[in-house]
């Protein structure tokens, strides 16, 4: 036993009952009086203690300091919105900056053709006023070495100026896809020139559909690609006239083009 | 000055009167400064003035009760604190360790013990003996008059965190062999509404 008082002696812990936490809620708040750890009470009213004269320094540099904060709250809020205002204007700006290099780069490859086939005819729709091409498969399948015989001169129809003649093969027939051309270009090449490069099957069925029916290509193509009037038998009234929808000049087809591509 | 008092003093120095900022400052400085001196030591003069400094520039953006002005102050005076702890830390010529250990060195200011021991200052000077937390908890549940919830407000603690550390604080004073010694020869003399004459 003396051991133990030893013990806790060393510890430094009280021989009193341990303090609980409802004792020290008690001590904490309630009347030292009636505690059972006078020490401790006299220590925590003591701590509490109303203040002495040295402890209330300072008063009137908090009051000085409260006054000028009254006359300074005017300019302070104005300075606050300014650097608001300023914030928001830099934030707007940086917004605009990526926009214009996430859009502008998406409008630069749209208006090359670059973008993956299904997107570029969205961009084509949305944006065909601006001479954005459509979906072409123009670039794969029309290589630069079709002959030349075929190609008309490629104006783009969309310049607004001295376009001598707008011909149909710039532009596609509104019922068949706008790639059709160029697919036709190939084929014709094939058949012209068998150490062209083969057309492949997707090319062919796509071609057979336009045509209606494989056997019928040959003529379809002629037609659609023959200057003149509109070539293919279903197409509407208002299918050949060239619009800058279509600006024909699909990327690829080994001809400079006489003005350089202006956006509208 | 009772809640009631400081609820209209409040009010009144949210508006910009100073006089009624100058009542609320002379009800609640002792506590900010007496909380300051157990954790930043002999810089809680100067930690206080800042705390005010920041508290008449912000008042008038202050809107709540009494209890949540107790915890706004004394959120401001800890910042502060942690600040000059920081500054402290950062001046080269006088390192300085601030662990719980350090915080008890620096305790009260030794001049003034010297001149003028008050229990106040002896009382003080043991709770600042405590574990930081401990100190902390004790300091603003007895003296800034927090309860459990706002002193975790202050602390940015649990509610369960600051109860346990407030008790543990409680045990440690019980058990110190000086406040036992005082029990019984400073409890009658200790006079709770007039300051301690010199030399107590």
């Amino acid at each position: 036993m003396r051991l133990w008082h030893a013990l806790t002696d060393a510890m430094g812990t009280s021989r009193l009952r341990r303090i609980g936490s409802r004792e020290a809620e008690r001590l904490l708040t309630a009347d030292p009086d009636s505690s059972a750890y006078p020490g401790l009470s006299h220590l925590l009213a003591a701590a509490a203690a109303p203040p002495r004269p040295d402890e209330l320094s300072g008063l009137s540099r908090a009051v000085a300091a409260f006054e000028a904060a009254g006359r300074d709250d005017q300019p302070t809020v104005s300075a606050v919105r300014v650097r608001r205002v300023l914030a928001r204007s830099v934030a707007v700006k940086v917004a605009a900056g990526v926009a214009v290099v996430l859009f502008g780069g998406t409008a630069w490859a749209a208006e090359t053709g670059n973008l993956p086939g299904r997107s570029q005819q969205h961009a084509h729709d949305l944006f065909s006023v601006l001479g954005v091409p459509a979906r072409s498969a123009a670039p794969t399948s029309a290589p630069p070495t079709t002959p030349p015989a075929n190609i008309p001169s490629p104006t783009p129809a969309s310049t607004p100026i001295a376009t001598p003649s707008p011909s149909v093969r710039s532009t596609a027939p509104g019922t068949t896809s706008p790639a059709t051309p160029g697919l036709c270009r190939s084929w014709l090449a094939r058949q012209k020139n068998p150490k062209h490069k083969p057309i492949n099957v997707q090319t062919l069925r796509k071609l057979a559909a336009a045509a209606g029916g494989e056997e019928h290509i040959a003529a379809f193509c002629t037609a659609l690609l023959a200057p003149g009037p509109a070539p293919s038998a279903t197409a509407s009234p208002g299918a050949a006239v060239p619009t800058p929808s279509h600006p024909g000049n699909g990327k690829g087809h080994g001809k400079p083009t006489p003005k350089p591509h202006q956006k509208a | 000055m009772d809640d009631a008092e400081l609820a209209a003093a409040l009010a009144a120095a949210v508006q910009g009167d100073a006089g009624a900022f100058a009542a609320l400052w002379r009800a609640m400085q002792p506590a900010v400064l007496r909380y300051l001196r157990v954790i930043v030591g002999e810089t809680a003069e100067d930690v206080a003035s800042e705390t005010w400094l920041q508290a008449a520039r912000d008042l008038r953006r202050f809107s709540g009760a009494p209890p949540a002005f107790r915890v706004w102050l004394f959120t401001i005076a800890r910042n502060r604190a942690i600040d000059d702890r920081r500054r402290v830390q950062r001046r080269p010529e006088e390192p300085r360790e601030l662990s719980d250990r350090d915080v008890a060195s620096t305790a009260p200011d030794v001049a003034q013990d010297v001149i003028q021991q008050s229990d106040t200052d002896w009382a003080l000077s043991m709770i600042a003996s405590l574990p930081k937390d401990q100190a902390e908890a004790v300091m603003l549940r007895v003296v800034a008059g927090l309860d459990v919830a706002q002193t975790a407000q202050v602390l940015g603690k649990r509610p369960g965190a600051v109860r346990i550390a407030a008790m543990r604080g409680l045990r440690r004073l019980a058990g110190h062999a000086e406040v036992q010694a005082r029990r019984a020869e400073r409890r009658p003399s200790l006079d709770l509404n007039s300051p301690r004459p010199k030399g107590v």
